[in-house]
């Protein structure tokens, strides 16, 4: 991306991209796409207990279904909230369809990086894993890089303080779990 | 510990770290792009479109024409059966056996139904006894007297009773025949036979038409004084054979044994006649004397509906109206269905509403709800 791209890109609104996108400008969505993937992998990687492959397929179905409804686009929210949501949404039924594919009662399966390797955290992850729905999303979120909790709030279409509530309590029970392992 | 909260924060920011894009809007661009590709144009087919809605009309035509068309054949039948039962000769009046008694002509003498004048008021004078300005002895006219009366009475089984109760045992009348009997329907129907003097027909038939509203009635009169004048003749004959006999008998006490023993056999053969055509007077003269009132009586029944007046666009207003009152029973009877329904099954509505909520609860539990995704 040469210089001027670059300044387009920082000065352009996601909206407008959006906008540009609908008229048929494929461009725009790839600088959405450069603004926003890499941190949508990493939240769908967190959701989706590591697995690199599921998260990818979580945030191309993500985009696709932006792609589709893009021309519907009525600012209700921002384009940011909107994508955070549809990825959101994504990973619950890939999860969904792991736990009915796996059986319920099925352990997690190891966590291992891109070269195989297994992680180091995956002791954290289990027990990222092993938190209620809410509260997981709510503690992924909380230490997500690319949300402010008031951001994270509102893609998860609570208030702020609940937000805050829930990943505390989500933090607590950590804590605990990682501190009887130790 | 603050060392083990700032590894575990560092770790949990490890865990949604940012990752290098693949390209994946890329990918979805795509497939996206390939799906319309390959979507087929969105056209309607309008001859499938319009054979399934002309299907659809008829099958609702027919559907709710057929049973009204049926309900109007029954009730034209019903009208068509009541005309007939109010035009043609009731079969219950039971005038056949009275008409196949035929009488065959004997001479009658000094019969005692000689003083049976018609009087009935409406016998025409033909019928009755007129006297004949010459000075020809004055002939009797002898005539059987049939009534019958169809009536519609708010209390069959009163009528019924108080039908009966009109004949004078005194006078020698009785009930020659009674039936009651439920149509199958619910409603009461009776017909009854009665024997009444010829003098009274008028009378009892007067007391029949208070009884309730008249549907059909008749009378007839069928003079039978040929076959009395016949009768006599014969009768006269046959005795003046049997006084002739009797005559040779006391005239030739000396006559051949043979021909006494012939003479008693003609006479014998005589008196058997005369005994015969006696029989057949007095018979005859039974008929005469007590004329037969045949009365049907039956439950008044509800009004019969209007028929529909002549022409195409009344036949089609009585059709609305029936499809309309049928439609509001239809539908206040399902109305009826479903509070019965309602009611009689709460306490299983209510434990089906809670098994319900606890199911729907623990599938949300498994099946959040997605978050909102209007744009």
């Amino acid at each position: 991306m040469d210089r001027d791209a670059m300044a387009d890109t920082i000065r352009v609104s996601d909206e407008d991209l959006l906008a540009r996108f609908v008229r048929g400008d494929d461009d725009a969505l790839g600088q959405l796409a450069s603004r926003y993937e890499g941190t949508l992998l990493g939240l769908a990687r967190g959701l989706l207990a590591g697995r690199t492959t599921l998260a990818e397929e979580a945030v191309q179905e993500a985009w696709v279904r932006v792609i589709r409804f893009a021309p519907g686009f009525e600012g209700r929210a921002s384009f940011k909230t909107w994508v955070y949501r549809v990825t959101i949404n994504r990973c619950r039924e890939i999860a969904r369809r792991e736990r009915r594919a796996r059986g319920p009662r099925a352990p997690e399966p190891e966590h291992r990086d891109a070269a195989g390797v297994a992680e180091l955290n995956g002791s954290l992850r289990a027990a990222v894993a092993a938190l209620p729905g809410r509260e997981r999303e709510a503690v992924l979120l909380c230490y997500h890089a690319g949300l402010s909790q008031r951001e994270a709030a509102g893609v998860l279409g609570i208030a702020e303080g609940t937000f805050k509530s829930r990943a505390r309590s989500a933090l607590k029970r950590l804590r605990r779990e990682l501190g009887e392992d130790a | 510990m603050d060392d083990q909260r700032d590894r575990l924060e560092a770790d949990m920011s490890g865990l949604t770290a940012p990752v290098e894009p693949t390209g994946a809007w890329r990918g979805a661009l795509e497939r996206t792009r390939a799906v319309e590709s390959a979507k087929p144009r969105k056209t309607l087919n309008f001859g499938v479109m319009h054979v399934v809605a002309v299907a659809a009309v008829i099958v609702l035509f027919v559907g709710t024409m057929l049973p009204s068309l049926g309900k109007a054949r029954r009730s034209a039948r019903g009208i068509t059966e009541r005309e007939r039962s109010a035009d043609a000769p009731d079969a219950s009046y039971a005038f056949a056996d009275l008409d196949s008694d035929g009488v065959s002509a004997t001479s009658i003498g000094g019969d005692p139904f000689d003083t049976d004048r018609y009087a009935d008021p409406r016998v025409t004078p033909a019928d009755s006894a007129v006297p004949d300005r010459s000075e020809e002895a004055p002939i009797v006219r002898h005539v059987v007297r049939k009534a019958a009366i169809d009536l519609e009475v708010e209390d069959v089984r009163a009528a019924f009773v108080h039908a009966q109760a009109l004949i004078s045992e005194e006078r020698g009348e009785y009930v020659e025949d009674s039936n009651a009997r439920d149509r199958g329907d619910g409603v009461l129907e009776a017909d009854l036979v009665l024997r009444v003097h010829a003098q009274r027909v008028g009378e009892v038939l007067t007391e029949l038409r208070t009884m309730g509203v008249v549907r059909h009635e008749r009378s007839d009169a069928d003079d039978v004084t040929d076959s009395v004048v016949d009768l006599e003749a014969r009768l006269r004959t046959q005795r003046a054979v049997e006084e002739e006999l009797l005559g040779l008998l006391a005239d030739r006490p000396d006559a051949d044994l043979d021909d006494i023993v012939r003479v008693r056999r003609e006479l014998a053969s005589v008196r058997e006649q005369i005994e015969r055509l006696e029989g057949r007077r007095q018979q005859l003269g039974q008929r005469v004397r007590l004329a037969t009132v045949a009365v049907v009586l039956r439950e008044a029944e509800a009004d019969p509906a209007e028929e529909p007046a002549e022409g195409v666009w009344a036949w089609f207003k009585a059709r609305i109206a029936d499809a309309w009152s049928g439609g509001v029973r239809t539908l206040l009877g399902t109305v009826a269905w479903i509070v019965e329904i309602a009611i009689g099954g709460l306490i299983w509505w209510v434990i089906v509403l809670i098994a319900s909520i606890a199911a729907w609860r623990a599938w949300r539990r498994e099946h959040p709800k997605g978050l909102d995704e209007r744009a």
